[in-house]
Protein backbone atom coordinates (compact mmCIF):
# COMPACT_ATOMS: atom_id res chain seq x y z
CA UNK A 1 0.00 0.00 0.00
CA UNK A 2 0.97 3.33 -1.35
CA UNK A 3 2.18 5.00 2.43
CA UNK A 4 0.67 8.47 1.61
CA UNK A 5 -2.83 6.62 1.27
CA UNK A 6 -2.81 5.75 4.89
CA UNK A 7 -5.90 6.85 6.89
CA UNK A 8 -7.90 6.06 10.26
CA UNK A 9 -11.37 6.67 11.16
CA UNK A 10 -11.87 7.96 15.15
CA UNK A 11 -15.77 7.14 16.08
CA UNK A 12 -16.12 8.79 19.72
CA UNK A 13 -18.85 11.03 20.84
CA UNK A 14 -16.13 12.68 23.39
CA UNK A 15 -14.75 15.50 21.35
CA UNK A 16 -11.98 16.33 24.51
CA UNK A 17 -11.24 12.60 24.26
CA UNK A 18 -11.36 11.98 20.55
CA UNK A 19 -9.45 15.33 19.77
CA UNK A 20 -6.73 14.12 21.97
CA UNK A 21 -6.79 11.11 20.37
CA UNK A 22 -6.43 12.46 16.83
CA UNK A 23 -3.28 14.79 17.98
CA UNK A 24 -1.36 11.59 19.46
CA UNK A 25 -2.01 9.65 16.30
CA UNK A 26 -0.45 12.67 14.37
CA UNK A 27 2.48 13.12 16.79
CA UNK A 28 3.39 9.20 16.74
CA UNK A 29 2.83 8.58 12.77
CA UNK A 30 3.05 11.55 10.96
CA UNK A 31 2.71 9.76 7.32
CA UNK A 32 -0.75 9.01 7.99
CA UNK A 33 -2.62 11.13 5.34
CA UNK A 34 -5.48 11.90 7.23
CA UNK A 35 -7.34 11.13 11.09
CA UNK A 36 -10.92 11.79 10.63
CA UNK A 37 -13.51 12.12 13.56
CA UNK A 38 -16.83 11.07 13.26
CA UNK A 39 -19.07 11.72 16.24
CA UNK A 40 -21.67 9.46 15.72
CA UNK A 41 -21.12 5.77 14.41
CA UNK A 42 -23.83 6.60 11.44
CA UNK A 43 -21.81 9.15 9.84
CA UNK A 44 -18.85 6.88 9.75
CA UNK A 45 -20.61 4.26 7.52
CA UNK A 46 -21.38 6.64 5.10
CA UNK A 47 -17.75 6.85 4.24
CA UNK A 48 -17.00 3.47 4.66
CA UNK A 49 -15.93 3.73 1.19
CA UNK A 50 -13.10 4.90 1.64
CA UNK A 51 -11.50 2.03 3.25
CA UNK A 52 -10.22 3.05 6.75
CA UNK A 53 -7.05 1.31 7.54
CA UNK A 54 -7.98 1.16 11.04
CA UNK A 55 -11.05 2.60 12.37
CA UNK A 56 -10.94 3.53 16.02
CA UNK A 57 -14.23 3.55 17.80
CA UNK A 58 -15.72 4.21 21.53
CA UNK A 59 -18.46 1.79 22.64
CA UNK A 60 -20.76 3.90 24.25
CA UNK A 61 -21.82 6.10 21.15
CA UNK A 62 -25.26 7.12 22.71
CA UNK A 63 -23.93 9.23 25.59
CA UNK A 64 -24.97 12.66 23.94
CA UNK A 65 -27.37 11.21 21.20
CA UNK A 66 -29.06 8.67 22.65
CA UNK A 67 -30.79 7.43 19.59
CA UNK A 68 -27.44 6.56 18.03
CA UNK A 69 -26.11 3.08 18.01
CA UNK A 70 -23.40 1.99 20.22
CA UNK A 71 -20.07 0.42 19.54
CA UNK A 72 -20.75 -2.84 18.92
CA UNK A 73 -24.00 -2.48 16.92
CA UNK A 74 -22.18 -0.15 14.55
CA UNK A 75 -19.50 -3.01 14.31
CA UNK A 76 -21.96 -5.03 13.17
CA UNK A 77 -22.53 -3.10 10.66
CA UNK A 78 -19.25 -2.23 9.74
CA UNK A 79 -17.86 -6.13 9.25
CA UNK A 80 -20.94 -6.35 7.73
CA UNK A 81 -19.77 -4.23 4.76
CA UNK A 82 -16.02 -4.65 5.52
CA UNK A 83 -15.59 -8.02 6.83
CA UNK A 84 -11.32 -7.35 7.12
CA UNK A 85 -11.75 -3.77 8.57
CA UNK A 86 -9.47 -3.38 11.47
CA UNK A 87 -11.21 -2.31 14.40
CA UNK A 88 -9.99 -1.22 17.92
CA UNK A 89 -13.16 -1.03 20.13
CA UNK A 90 -12.36 1.59 23.26
CA UNK A 91 -14.12 1.26 26.26
CA UNK A 92 -14.20 2.61 29.77
CA UNK A 93 -16.57 0.28 31.38
CA UNK A 94 -15.43 -2.73 32.95
CA UNK A 95 -17.49 -4.86 31.61
CA UNK A 96 -15.95 -7.90 30.61
CA UNK A 97 -18.57 -9.35 27.85
CA UNK A 98 -18.10 -6.11 25.69
CA UNK A 99 -14.56 -7.01 25.12
CA UNK A 100 -15.37 -10.68 24.56
CA UNK A 101 -18.24 -10.09 22.57
CA UNK A 102 -16.36 -7.55 20.61
CA UNK A 103 -13.11 -9.87 20.01
CA UNK A 104 -14.48 -13.13 19.42
CA UNK A 105 -17.29 -12.21 17.54
CA UNK A 106 -16.08 -9.59 15.47
CA UNK A 107 -12.27 -9.82 15.43
CA UNK A 108 -12.06 -6.36 17.17
CA UNK A 109 -8.90 -5.38 19.28
CA UNK A 110 -10.56 -3.98 22.59
CA UNK A 111 -8.81 -1.50 24.63
CA UNK A 112 -9.96 -0.10 28.09
CA UNK A 113 -9.72 3.49 28.41
CA UNK A 114 -7.56 4.67 31.23
CA UNK A 115 -4.07 6.17 31.32
CA UNK A 116 -2.28 3.41 28.97
CA UNK A 117 -4.99 3.57 26.68
CA UNK A 118 -2.91 6.33 23.25
CA UNK A 119 -0.03 3.68 24.19
CA UNK A 120 -2.10 0.17 23.60
CA UNK A 121 -3.16 1.89 20.47
CA UNK A 122 -0.02 3.04 19.00
CA UNK A 123 1.02 -0.57 19.71
CA UNK A 124 -1.82 -1.92 17.72
CA UNK A 125 -1.33 0.66 14.80
CA UNK A 126 2.09 -0.53 14.02
CA UNK A 127 0.78 -3.93 14.41
CA UNK A 128 -1.50 -3.56 11.87
CA UNK A 129 0.50 -1.14 9.37
CA UNK A 130 2.99 -4.56 9.39
CA UNK A 131 0.47 -7.12 8.89
CA UNK A 132 -0.87 -4.79 6.15
CA UNK A 133 2.46 -4.39 4.80
CA UNK A 134 2.59 -0.66 4.98
CA UNK B 1 -13.86 6.85 59.43
CA UNK B 2 -10.91 9.53 58.53
CA UNK B 3 -11.46 11.93 55.72
CA UNK B 4 -8.83 12.98 53.71
CA UNK B 5 -7.48 16.64 53.21
CA UNK B 6 -9.31 16.69 49.85
CA UNK B 7 -12.84 15.19 51.23
CA UNK B 8 -12.68 18.27 54.13
CA UNK B 9 -11.79 20.56 51.27
CA UNK B 10 -14.71 19.79 49.53
CA UNK B 11 -16.87 19.79 52.20
CA UNK B 12 -16.20 23.53 52.50
CA UNK B 13 -16.47 24.29 49.62
CA UNK B 14 -13.02 25.18 48.94
CA UNK B 15 -9.88 23.21 47.30
CA UNK B 16 -6.48 24.03 47.96
CA UNK B 17 -4.43 21.89 45.56
CA UNK B 18 -4.66 21.79 41.84
CA UNK B 19 -6.91 19.66 40.90
CA UNK B 20 -5.35 19.47 37.20
CA UNK B 21 -2.24 17.12 36.31
CA UNK B 22 -1.09 18.10 32.94
CA UNK B 23 1.64 15.46 32.98
CA UNK B 24 -0.33 13.12 31.21
CA UNK B 25 -1.36 15.53 27.98
CA UNK B 26 2.26 16.80 27.40
CA UNK B 27 3.29 13.33 27.13
CA UNK B 28 0.49 12.33 24.84
CA UNK B 29 0.94 15.93 22.49
CA UNK B 30 4.89 15.58 22.86
CA UNK B 31 5.28 18.47 24.59
CA UNK B 32 4.07 20.96 21.70
CA UNK B 33 2.14 23.48 23.24
CA UNK B 34 -0.16 24.72 20.44
CA UNK B 35 -1.54 21.60 20.15
CA UNK B 36 -2.61 21.26 24.21
CA UNK B 37 -3.79 24.41 24.02
CA UNK B 38 -6.13 23.06 21.27
CA UNK B 39 -7.13 20.44 23.56
CA UNK B 40 -7.42 22.70 26.52
CA UNK B 41 -9.48 24.94 24.20
CA UNK B 42 -12.01 21.86 23.49
CA UNK B 43 -12.25 21.00 27.42
CA UNK B 44 -12.69 24.44 28.46
CA UNK B 45 -15.87 24.54 25.71
CA UNK B 46 -17.11 20.83 26.69
CA UNK B 47 -16.98 20.88 30.58
CA UNK B 48 -19.37 23.48 31.21
CA UNK B 49 -22.22 22.12 28.20
CA UNK B 50 -22.16 18.42 30.01
CA UNK B 51 -22.10 20.35 33.91
CA UNK B 52 -25.28 21.97 32.71
CA UNK B 53 -26.45 18.51 30.92
CA UNK B 54 -25.95 16.73 34.27
CA UNK B 55 -27.93 19.65 35.91
CA UNK B 56 -30.45 19.60 33.88
CA UNK B 57 -30.83 16.32 34.06
CA UNK B 58 -31.10 16.70 37.99
CA UNK B 59 -33.83 19.11 37.57
CA UNK B 60 -35.64 16.58 35.39
CA UNK B 61 -34.71 13.89 37.39
CA UNK B 62 -33.89 11.97 33.90
CA UNK B 63 -31.60 9.72 35.31
CA UNK B 64 -30.41 8.23 32.16
CA UNK B 65 -28.83 11.85 31.17
CA UNK B 66 -27.23 11.71 34.36
CA UNK B 67 -25.84 8.62 34.07
CA UNK B 68 -24.85 9.15 30.66
CA UNK B 69 -23.08 12.69 30.86
CA UNK B 70 -21.38 11.19 34.35
CA UNK B 71 -19.77 8.02 31.89
CA UNK B 72 -18.50 10.32 29.07
CA UNK B 73 -17.54 13.04 31.38
CA UNK B 74 -15.00 10.27 33.04
CA UNK B 75 -13.27 10.50 29.28
CA UNK B 76 -13.01 14.38 29.36
CA UNK B 77 -11.52 14.65 32.50
CA UNK B 78 -8.97 11.46 32.45
CA UNK B 79 -6.90 13.69 29.95
CA UNK B 80 -6.33 16.33 32.54
CA UNK B 81 -5.77 13.67 34.83
CA UNK B 82 -8.16 14.84 37.04
CA UNK B 83 -8.71 11.99 38.83
CA UNK B 84 -10.02 13.69 41.98
CA UNK B 85 -13.11 13.31 40.07
CA UNK B 86 -13.59 9.59 39.26
CA UNK B 87 -14.81 8.22 42.13
CA UNK B 88 -17.65 10.88 42.35
CA UNK B 89 -18.34 10.62 38.25
CA UNK B 90 -18.38 6.98 39.10
CA UNK B 91 -21.30 6.89 42.09
CA UNK B 92 -23.17 9.70 39.59
CA UNK B 93 -23.32 7.00 37.25
CA UNK B 94 -24.08 4.18 39.36
CA UNK B 95 -26.85 6.22 40.92
CA UNK B 96 -28.43 7.25 37.67
CA UNK B 97 -28.40 3.59 36.46
CA UNK B 98 -30.28 2.55 39.11
CA UNK B 99 -32.67 5.64 39.17
CA UNK B 100 -32.26 6.13 42.69
CA UNK B 101 -31.15 8.66 45.34
CA UNK B 102 -31.78 12.32 43.36
CA UNK B 103 -30.21 13.94 46.50
CA UNK B 104 -27.55 12.06 46.93
CA UNK B 105 -26.26 12.76 43.00
CA UNK B 106 -27.79 16.63 43.70
CA UNK B 107 -24.87 16.66 46.71
CA UNK B 108 -22.51 14.92 44.25
CA UNK B 109 -23.03 17.05 41.55
CA UNK B 110 -22.26 20.56 43.83
CA UNK B 111 -18.99 18.47 44.23
CA UNK B 112 -18.34 17.99 40.91
CA UNK B 113 -19.22 21.38 39.67
CA UNK B 114 -16.55 22.85 42.81
CA UNK B 115 -13.89 20.85 41.46
CA UNK B 116 -14.82 21.28 37.72
CA UNK B 117 -14.76 25.21 37.80
CA UNK B 118 -11.29 25.28 39.83
CA UNK B 119 -10.05 22.75 36.96
CA UNK B 120 -11.57 25.52 34.38
CA UNK B 121 -9.72 28.30 36.57
CA UNK B 122 -6.18 26.26 36.80
CA UNK B 123 -6.63 25.79 32.78
CA UNK B 124 -7.63 29.25 31.79
CA UNK B 125 -4.44 30.15 33.75
CA UNK B 126 -2.07 27.48 32.37
CA UNK B 127 -3.31 28.74 29.00
CA UNK B 128 -1.89 31.89 29.30
CA UNK B 129 2.02 30.36 29.31
CA UNK B 130 1.07 29.14 25.85
CA UNK B 131 0.32 32.38 23.75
Amino acid sequence: MDQIKKNIFIVEDNEVYAKSLQTFIQIRFPEIREIKIFSIGETCLLELHRNPDIIIMDYFLNSKYDSADNGLEIIKRIKTEKPQANIILLSIQEKLNVAVEAIEEYDCIYVQKDQEAFHKVEQFIKTIFILKNC
Amino acid sequence: MLKSESEKDIQKNTIIEPVCDLTYLSEMTGGKKNMMKAIMDVFLKQIPEELQSITDGIAKADYLVIKNYSHTMKSSVSIMSISILIPILKEMEDLGAKATDLDKIKQLNQQLNLICNQAIREIEKEKLNYI
